[in-house]
């Protein structure tokens, strides 16, 4: 790459083949972690979430449209300096039960047509707190917030920590649960893995006790997790 | 990428809610007149029938089973001199005195030999007498055979629907607000999965010791009220315009130390019977048959990790006030040498089909034509099932 700099009079782009043509840019793969945004991505791709044509985007910019959350930032606003995780954390949960009060309240739960509007819209936002921007937040990956202008960390034991590890599991058995309906996890995870699947991995995912579960474990793979 | 609208507003907006978010458990519902309510409870992973009631009258049992069998003494609740009950269904005792509850003993679906968790579910949700023959849940089929149905729009579709109520006809789907958690069966797939990288399987260790909770990473209450929170809601649902109803309990592949692993999924499943007859009331319980049912049972000896294996023969329980129950249904055939199937598992001696076939039949008057062609293609199912007089 020196050499290409000296030789090119410092011509970014052959400098860039230099490193894509070197060896080194082709071997160890594997050897790295999938960082959280792009697990992310590729599980919300695989299970053909979102618009099911790879495009996942209203994950990550869901929230500026419900008034709800417009409520929730204004709290947060209030707070200066550290946000008041608590209260709205609050507001949150009681956001989410309301749909369950409605049934507990006895029979089927009434719904007008602007309310289902307004509830398909809070759930979306939950989703997206849940498997998008939140979920990036607690693997260590908050989204355009790197640690430093030397962006993020590259080696492995930055991102497979203990903590991370239950939160990408987490993460694998809610998206699963939400989108895996209808998968045979046997055939996803030729899809997903193809030739790079383990035979131990086919076989704990083609044991596993259900589904969900199965579908779960393809994505807390090792190869699932490694690049 | 460009897409992206992202504020510091909305970002802390977003984060601040991250433990409320749920994790979604369908509870499907179909609604239609009628007095009478079905609740179907798939238990998914093969729950061992043979731990759930126990045969500790037969003289081999506790030889199959040396660190896995009760007795009596050991704490089992004996039923009938013959059968006893795990100890971790205890609050299912009042039931059973009131004849509210019933197993049924020794049932499977048409699957065998090849053991797939996938495939048997798929089996005993769209009641096929082979694997991927019917495409629909049988319990969506009987709806547009059983006299009045009626259609209900659909409430929201967030999740969709379980295989067994999967179909060209309409059912609301509710997700509940709760979560029934990572199966304890999960962590042992967890840690195979993770054998052969040292690195994934130092980290799942650690996570482990740090805190098991941390593995559940869901927020909530100790674990059993939230599956209360699913049966209640399904409680609910059924006081109103809803007649059948169907959730799913999780747990209950216990290859590995089956002694401790086994509680908890009995303590959910006995918990949400409890619920559903306490959110429904007398009078509409008297009117409700609650049916459990898993995809085959497991095997009859105990293997090297104090666990079971999969196997073929598996126990239904039948609960509810329209239940005959205080009795052990179907026929028991023994533990003897010659009376294992393949020398390993509890042979089948009815088809789990034929119970969901009679309760259908006696809740909303499905006829026997549509039963053993619709619904359950091949199931043997007439007017003299034993599982009418249930």
């Amino acid at each position: 790459m020196t050499g290409t700099w000296k030789k090119t009079d410092g011509e970014l782009k052959a400098v860039y083949g230099a490193m894509l043509d070197h060896p080194a840019a082709w071997a160890n793969e594997g050897a790295k972690a999938r960082q959280p945004f792009d697990f992310v991505v590729a599980g919300l791709r695989a299970l053909n979430a979102g618009s099911g044509d790879g495009t996942v985007v209203s994950f990550f910019n869901d929230n500026e449209q419900d008034d709800d959350a417009q409520a929730m930032g204004a709290q947060g606003a209030m707070a200066p300096g550290a946000p008041d995780m608590g209260g709205a954390m609050n507001g949150g949960a009681t956001g989410d039960m309301k749909g369950g009060d409605t049934a507990a309240g006895g029979g089927p739960p009434m719904i007008d047509p602007g309310d289902e509007d307004r509830v398909k819209r809070r759930k979306a936002m939950q989703t997206a707190r849940a498997l998008g921007q939140g979920a990036l937040r607690r693997m260590g990956q908050p989204i355009w917030l790197p640690p430093s202008p030397a962006g993020f960390e590259e080696s492995f034991s930055a991102w497979i920590t203990a903590s991370q590890l239950a939160e990408r599991l987490g993460w694998a058995r809610r998206a699963t649960a939400q989108f895996g309906q209808g998968l045979d996890p046997r055939e996803f995870l030729k899809a997903t893995l193809g030739d790079a699947a383990r035979d131990d991995t086919i076989r704990v995912v083609s044991q596993a006790p259900n589904k969900t579960t199965g579908l779960m474990l393809a994505l807390a793979s090792p190869e699932f997790n490694r690049r | 990428m460009t897409d992206f609208t992202l504020s510091r507003r909305g970002f802390l907006a977003s984060a601040c809610c991250l433990a409320a978010a749920p994790i979604l458990t369908p509870v499907t519902f179909a609604s239609m007149p009628g007095d009478k309510r079905f609740v179907t409870i798939v238990l998914r992973g093969a729950m061992d029938g043979l731990a759930l009631v126990q045969p500790f009258g037969d003289a081999g049992f506790a030889a199959f089973r040396p660190t896995l069998a009760l007795t009596p003494e050991t704490g089992l609740i004996d039923l009938d001199g013959h059968f006893g009950l795990h100890p971790s269904a205890a609050d299912l005792m009042p039931l059973w005195r009131s004849r509210e509850l019933a197993f049924v003993h020794a049932v499977s679906t048409p699957y065998r030999d090849q053991r797939s968790h996938f495939d048997g579910q798929d089996m005993l949700e769209s009641g096929g007498e082979h694997v991927s023959e019917e495409k629909t849940g049988w319990l969506n089929r009987a709806l547009a055979v059983i006299p009045r149905s009626d259609a209900r729009k659909a409430i929201d579709v967030n999740t969709s629907t379980e295989l067994i109520l999967t179909g060209p006809n309409n059912v609301d789907v509710w997700a509940s607000d709760s979560n029934l958690g990572p199966a304890r069966d999960e962590t042992q797939f967890l840690q195979r999965l993770y054998a052969g990288d040292p690195a994934f399987a130092k980290a799942m260790e650690e996570a482990t010791r740090a805190n098991s909770a941390s593995m559940v990473a869901e927020p909530g209450g100790p674990h059993g009220q939230k599956v209360a929170d699913v049966a209640a809601l399904a409680g609910n649902m059924l006081k109103g315009d809803y007649r059948i109803a169907s959730f799913s309990i999780t747990g209950w592949d216990t290859h590995v130390g089956q002694i401790g692993q086994f509680k908890r999924p009995v303590q959910d499943l006995t918990e949400a019977i409890s619920t559903l007859k306490s959110t429904l009331g007398p009078d509409i319980w008297s009117k409700t048959v609650v049916l459990a049912m898993t995809e085959f049972g497991r095997t009859v000896r105990e293997n090297g990790s104090g666990g079971t294996d999969h196997g073929t023969g598996g126990c239904a329980v039948l609960a509810g006030g329209a239940i005959n129950g205080g009795r052990i249904l179907g026929r028991w055939p023994g533990l003897g040498d010659q009376q294992l199937l393949d020398e390993r598992d509890l042979a089948p001696t009815a088809d789990v089909r034929e119970i969901a076939a009679a309760m259908l039949y006696r809740q909303f008057d499905v006829t026997v034509d549509d039963l053993t062609a619709k619904i359950f293609p091949g199931v043997t199912f007439d007017k003299g099932s034993q599982f009418l007089r249930a």
